[in-house]
């Protein structure tokens, strides 16, 4: 047989625990209030740290911004000039010195020779490696070799283009793109009339 | 305050605290802290962006002396090369710079017959392959056309002092024919190209820039 004694009325029970759900609900009511309130606090305060620094860096910025607007119109001027010389300097690459070729031509022509005419010209054209404007000049010779040996004299004038160090350094191509009879009036049965072409390397600009 | 006594009228309580406080987190949330991070997000890609520009002004603004004396330096040049070297047309005309230049080169030997106009042109290649690419020519040329009657020698003579005299001019053009009546004098024609100015504002922009440099040193 049980017995059964109560010693305090149901209404007056109490969990002994420290973790009730009443405890649980006050500490939850309490402490997220506290939390939103300091997480908003703490994003406050640094914004408002921020717009501080935002605006000291603006000041510092209004400052140097006419200074940097400065150095870029420098920057820009400069690279104007730049072009300006470089293009001049192009007009100075792309000449051929024509004095030092003419002056060393007549060393080079054998004595069986007479030169009758001589042309130059220049085209405008673009490099293929690294498509700048470039002058190609070329330079025609005609001329008449006399007596017995005429084409030796001829191939003589133009291993003497090939290899003459004014006309070697410079010259792309030398070629006999004529060689016949001489048919003048006075013109002995042993006369040439020859034409030479020669292809200066191209010079970029 | 105490909860209710009857657990079915506890429970709506607490599930009316429960929606309360979701609503008041959110509201915290979407009307305060969400403001707030954004003006927080703005100020980070504001203050990113001045350090940027910061930066690079910092690089820009050391260089400036080293960058104005350069410039200075460079137009100061150009502007010598053009008022020694560049052809300027006196009352619009050149040929009259480009006769008083070839005046100066010639001596007795040179007989030169005519120095003639041949005009204004632009350097430029007529290659489809040269393409849409080809930067702009400040610089154009003007070309005389000489006819001389002189020795092979003569012409080498005169011209060296044309080609030595102005080193950015270009003898583009030469013809030499012997003359049966004449041997000692060929009939002589060639063509000289000279770099002017294309565009007049690019030379008073110059001109102005050497000046300021001038003023500042």
């Amino acid at each position: 047989m049980n017995l059964r004694v109560d010693l305090i009325l149901p209404s007056e029970q109490r969990n002994p625990s420290l973790f009730t759900p009443a405890f649980v609900v006050k500490v939850i009511a309490f402490s997220i209030p506290v939390l939103i309130g300091a997480s908003l606090a703490f994003v406050a305060v640094h914004v408002w740290n921020k717009t501080a620094a935002v605006d000291k860096l603006e000041r510092k910025w209004l400052e140097a911004e006419p200074k940097q607007e400065m150095a870029i119109r420098i920057a820009a001027e400069l690279n104007v000039n730049r072009r300006l010389k470089e293009e001049l300097d192009g007009w100075r690459r792309s000449q051929i010195v024509w004095h030092t070729q003419l002056a060393a031509l007549p060393r080079l022509v054998p004595p069986a020779i007479q030169l009758v005419e001589l042309n130059t010209d220049q085209v405008l054209l673009t490099l293929e490696k690294d498509k700048a404007m470039a002058r190609s000049f070329t330079m025609q010779i005609r001329g008449r070799s006399v007596g017995k040996g005429s084409d030796l004299a001829v191939d003589e004038l133009e291993q003497n283009l090939r290899t003459f160090s004014v006309f070697a350094t410079q010259l792309e191509s030398v070629e006999v793109a004529a060689f016949s009879a001489d048919t003048s009036k006075n013109a002995s049965p042993d006369d040439r009339l020859f034409e030479i072409r020669c292809r200066y390397k191209p010079r970029a600009f | 305050m105490k909860l209710p006594d009857n657990r079915n009228d506890r429970i709506k309580v607490l599930v009316l605290v429960a929606v309360g406080s979701i609503g008041v987190v959110y509201g915290v949330a979407f009307g305060l802290i969400r403001p707030l991070m954004a003006r927080n997000q703005k100020l980070t890609d504001d203050m990113d962006r001045i350090n940027r520009n910061l930066g690079s002004s910092a690089v820009l603004i050391s260089r400036i002396e080293t960058t104005r004396a350069e410039n200075i330096a460079i137009a100061n040049e150009v502007r010598d090369i053009s008022a020694r070297y560049l052809l300027k047309p006196r009352h619009g005309n050149y040929l009259i710079g480009a006769t008083r230049y070839m005046e100066q080169c010639t001596d007795p030997d040179s007989g030169i017959q005519s120095i003639n106009e041949l005009g204004v042109s632009v350097l430029e290649t007529r290659e489809p392959s040269a393409g849409p690419d080809q930067p702009k020519k400040t610089f154009k040329s003007y070309t005389a056309e000489i006819t001389a009657k002189c020795s092979m020698n003569a012409l080498a003579r005169l011209l060296n002092r044309v080609e030595t005299g102005n080193p950015y001019l270009c003898v583009s053009k030469v013809q030499v024919t012997s003359d049966d009546r004449d041997p000692q004098r060929h009939r002589v024609t060639f063509r000289v190209q000279w770099p002017i100015w294309g565009d007049p504002e690019a030379e008073e922009t110059l001109v102005a820039q050497a000046a300021e440099g001038a003023i500042e040193q």
